[in-house]
């Protein structure tokens, strides 16, 4: 994926995430107009971005939503909650469409056409009151502004001259449909041949044509000019339902008098043979030195137009027209006046319109009389601005003034990051060999000092190595609110579809952990609140008659222990009964009957847990689609986390989620069993004893022994692995058992010996051998050996 | 070689623009709102700004006024936004661009314009 495509891709889901919790406190607090402002320019943002690209589907819902947004920001159409669902759902489609293009490099099949209802629906809210606010809103009258055509036939300017006269107005219509108009129903042709007393009209293509091969025919790409004498009313009236694609303006004496004048000075250089651009450059410092020439000369303004001037002259390598420009500059000089640049702008416009002959000509139809085709280059010049305009603009933006500069940030990708981690993972790694260079400096050579020396550096080189595992875990650390803010989101739209009322409080957002466990973090999570949501709150009704507030209460809480994070979720629902889980699991068959019988009530509720479980009724299009809170669990435990269920009828439920903070580096205990050994994951490992032979006891086939007052199953690790060997008994007859805690429960784990703990980089294991889910992995020891890391979890499964 | 400034608050559109431009030999740099732009342009004036309208803190109407009243080099700037109402552009013209561009910007047309206000090739 190239660069372009990428930072895109990053900047626009910043912006979609801003947008969506900007709509969300907006929705909280209506009455706070603060954030129009930055909301309309997010959506500005993104428009502008995908403009760059070729995703014409994903421009047209922007272009929608900026266009409501703005529309909104002018407080031209009021905030509302309908109004926020829609833009929602726009943000959720273009969601859609970077995910798409994220993972397929394009946007794929399903986004080439615009989504026609959404287009709609967006620009529904625009119809109405754009026909309101036709006076003050988009379709802006300017009673000032002179933008007769220049080259109108001289017919229809007597035809408009006598109807202005005789007290008709006249409108210099400018009507330029959407590109997608096509589809909105819009039959430009059919709102133009409407029109009534046209005096004169032409129709000329907005951008240059394609070559006919490429010309996309569902896309407008024509402009209207019309020349009518009509009302403003009836105009506004005509073009209600596209009030943002036609604008008109009156025509007055003084306006024809003025493309008059304009003409008649026409003099001295001659532009011809100039590109059209650099014509058209011209022009447009005709309409800035107007705009700016009651400025004191020379200012700032007046400068960078006399650069821009000699500039592009320069490039047109027209000696005649330079000499005659730095006339004119001399002149402006002397006199401290714009006026003579002006002048000779204004003429050596004229010329050049006059004697260019455009290669793709207009189109025009005569309506009365002849009419003629003529150049549009320079048509700015002739529609121009008057210099006494200058004045009347203002400032748009209350925020002008200067604020401080945000702090600095660097965005790295997380490949990067992830390859530093690598590399810092094997210098942990290859550090861990020097204890054994050590030992063999003394044992094997017998140096006894250079052995001390090396343990010496060794120190050192450790404590720099875990520093820099500090450096990069505090990289990769981020907040649980990454995961946590697309909940109020989450919540409101499940609540709405399923009519309950539901208050969600968040709190610990600030609570960091690696970003591999947050986004392992994320599924489970989303699962759990839907669950809660769906079966555990009960519809307002149901809670009132159980003497609850109507609105249920949601608790995500995150919060760390030690080097774990704690994320707990809470309802204050229903809760789950023992009962009705033992009833349902003995008709599904999921556990013997006696077994169900000896359970206590917390290990019913456990139950949920187990595959092909679900508590509901019926399977719901919310919470029930295949994935059971085994699944959950399952995803949990598969990156070093647990997760506990407590629940009490009728008062709610409470499951919480522990992760390791990060889960590059792992501590596990080495054992051996049959010749061999193994790490076990340290966080699993409750405590390592002793076991004298007699002290085993077999009850219904399962050896088992007391320890402080508990009975605990025990297996052989041998016995586990199927090789065919006895544990090893030390010399006092005595077995060596590891207890751990397998999900809830302890059990023991007899093996032939234990050594240390050591912090590894737990390295999955891929291919064939990682479908054996006994092993969570393998790591590279100090010597070079490997270590297979076992899962016990999965072992006593 | 010929200097550029792009202030945009978008990095996307910051980028396109870059890639565009350096492939053409032209030295550029950014600047994210007016603020940071004018503190660039007081160090050492650049041939040509591109100027976003709408950006936060500073927008490009604000940050043109302001360069246009200092004491410096005056070069060409090229109002670049989606907006080409009437309105807006008389607002440029009053803050002081030279040229208005509307989004999106094609590439072709952008190197045509910049070799024509920076006076010649890169």
């Amino acid at each position: 994926m190239n660069a372009l495509l990428q930072q895109f891709l990053q900047e626009s889901r910043e912006a979609l995430e801003s947008i969506g919790s900007t709509l969300l406190a907006m929705e909280r607090e209506p009455g706070d107009h603060s954030r129009l402002g930055e909301l309309f320019r997010l959506v500005h943002t993104l428009k502008g971005n995908s403009g760059l690209f070729d995703f014409p589907a994903l421009t047209a819902v922007l272009h929608a939503a900026e266009d409501v947004m703005d529309a909104v920001r002018n407080d031209a159409l009021g905030f509302s909650q309908p109004l926020a669902d829609q833009l929602l759902d726009a943000a959720d489609y273009v969601s859609a469409f970077l995910d798409a293009v994220e993972s397929q490099g394009t946007p794929g099949a399903d986004f080439q056409v615009p989504p026609r209802k959404l287009v709609e629906g967006l620009r529904s809210w625009l119809a109405t009151p754009a026909l309101e606010g036709a006076n003050s809103g988009v379709a802006l009258v300017s009673t000032q502004n002179s933008r007769l055509p220049v080259d109108l036939p001289s017919a229809v300017r007597d035809l408009l001259i006598d109807a202005i006269n005789a007290e008709r107005t006249a409108f210099l219509l400018d009507y330029q449909p959407a590109a997608d108009c096509f589809f909105q129903g819009t039959d430009p042709l059919h709102q133009v041949r409407q029109l009534p007393d046209v005096l004169w009209r032409r129709i000329r293509p907005l951008e240059a044509w394609l070559p006919a091969a490429e010309i996309d025919a569902y896309a407008c790409n024509l402009r209207f000019e019309i020349l009518l004498l009509a009302s403003e009313e009836s105009l506004a009236e005509h073009f209600r339902y596209v009030a943002d694609q036609a604008t008109w303006w009156p025509i007055t004496l003084a306006s024809l008098q003025s493309v008059d004048e304009s003409v008649d000075t026409a003099s001295g250089s001659d532009l011809a043979g100039f590109e059209p651009l650099a014509l058209d450059i011209l022009s447009t410092q005709y309409q800035a030195l107007s705009a700016c020439s009651q400025e004191p000369w020379p200012s700032g303004q007046h400068v960078a137009i006399v650069t821009t001037l000699e500039r592009v002259l320069a490039s047109q390598d027209d000696v005649t027209a330079m000499a005659a420009f730095q006339d004119c500059r001399e002149q402006s000089n002397r006199q401290n006046d714009a006026k003579p640049l002006l002048s000779w702008l204004s003429g050596a416009m004229e010329k050049a319109i006059a004697d260019d002959t455009p290669s793709t000509g207009p189109v025009t139809t005569p309506v009365q009389g002849e009419l003629g085709g003529r150049p549009i280059a320079c048509q700015a010049l002739a529609l121009g601005v008057a210099p006494d305009q200058a004045d009347t603009i203002t400032p748009r933006r209350a925020d002008e003034t200067a604020s401080q500069a945000p702090a600095k940030v660097l965005k790295v990708e997380q490949e990067k990051i992830d390859r530093l981690m690598n590399l810092i993972g094997e210098i942990v790694v290859a550090k861990n060999g020097l204890p054994y260079l050590a030992e063999r400096a003394e044992e094997q050579y017998g140096q006894r000092e250079l052995a001390r020396e090396i343990k010496a550096q060794y120190a050192v080189v450790n404590r720099i190595a875990e520093d820099l595992q500090d450096a990069i875990m505090q990289v990769r650390m981020m907040p649980v609110s990454f995961i946590l803010q697309r909940f109020p989101r989450l919540v409101r739209d499940i609540t709405r579809k399923l009519d309950k009322k539901v208050n969600l409080i968040l709190e610990g957002e600030d609570t960091e952990a690696d970003k591999a466990m947050i986004e392992a973090l994320a599924d489970p999570l989303v699962h759990i609140v839907r669950n809660s949501l769906d079966h555990g709150l009960e519809a307002p009704a149901e809670r009132l008659a159980a003497g609850k507030p109507e609105t249920g209460t949601l608790r995500i809480r995150a919060s760390q222990n030690a080097d774990h994070v704690v994320i707990s979720i809470e309802d204050d629902g229903r809760g789950i009964d023992p009962q009705k889980i033992k009833v349902k699991v003995a008709a599904k068959g999921l556990v013997e009957p006696a077994a169900l019988e000896a359970m206590s009530d917390q290990e019913l509720v456990n139950l949920v847990f187990l595959p092909g479980f679900s508590t509901a009724e019926q399977v719901s299009d919310l919470s029930g689609r295949g994935v059971g809170m085994d699944v959950v669990r399952s995803g949990i435990e598969k990156v070093g986390g647990h997760l506990r269920l407590a629940s009490q009828v009728g008062q709610g439920t409470q499951l919480s989620l522990s992760l390791p903070l990060s889960m590059a580096v792992t501590q596990v205990m080495v054992i051996e069993s049959g010749g061999q050994r193994f790490g076990i994951p340290m966080d699993q490992v409750m405590e390592t004893v002793r076991l004298p032979d007699n002290a085993i006891h077999t009850i219904k086939h399962q050896p088992t022994a007391q320890l402080r007052g508990r009975t605990i199953p025990l297996k052989g690790l041998n016995q586990l692995l199927a090789v065919p060997l006895e544990q090893v008994r030390n010399e006092d007859d005595e077995y060596a058992l590891m207890v751990l805690r397998s999900r809830s429960e302890l059990v023991g784990l007899l093996i032939d010996d234990f050594y240390g703990s050591i912090d590894i980089i737990l390295k999955p294991m891929v291919g064939i051998l990682g479908e054996l889910s006994g092993y969570s992995g393998t790591a590279v020891m100090g010597d070079g050996s490997i270590l297979m890391i076992l899962n016990p979890t999965e072992l006593f499964a | 070689m010929k200097r550029i400034l792009i202030v945009d608050d978008a990095a996307t559109v910051r980028l396109f623009n870059r890639q565009i431009l350096e492939a053409a030999g032209y030295r550029v740099d950014e600047a994210v709102n007016g603020i940071e732009a004018l503190e660039k342009a007081l160090q050492a004036p650049y041939d040509l700004y591109l100027v976003d309208v709408n950006m936060p803190m500073q927008d490009g109407f604000s940050f043109l006024r302001q360069l246009r009243a200092q004491a410096i080099a005056q070069a060409p700037a090229v109002m670049i936004t989606t907006e080409a109402g009437e309105q807006d552009r008389r607002q440029a013209w009053a803050a002081g661009a030279n040229y208005y561009l509307t989004k999106p910007i094609k590439p072709d047309v952008l190197l045509h314009l910049v070799r024509l206000l920076t006076g010649g090739a890169a």
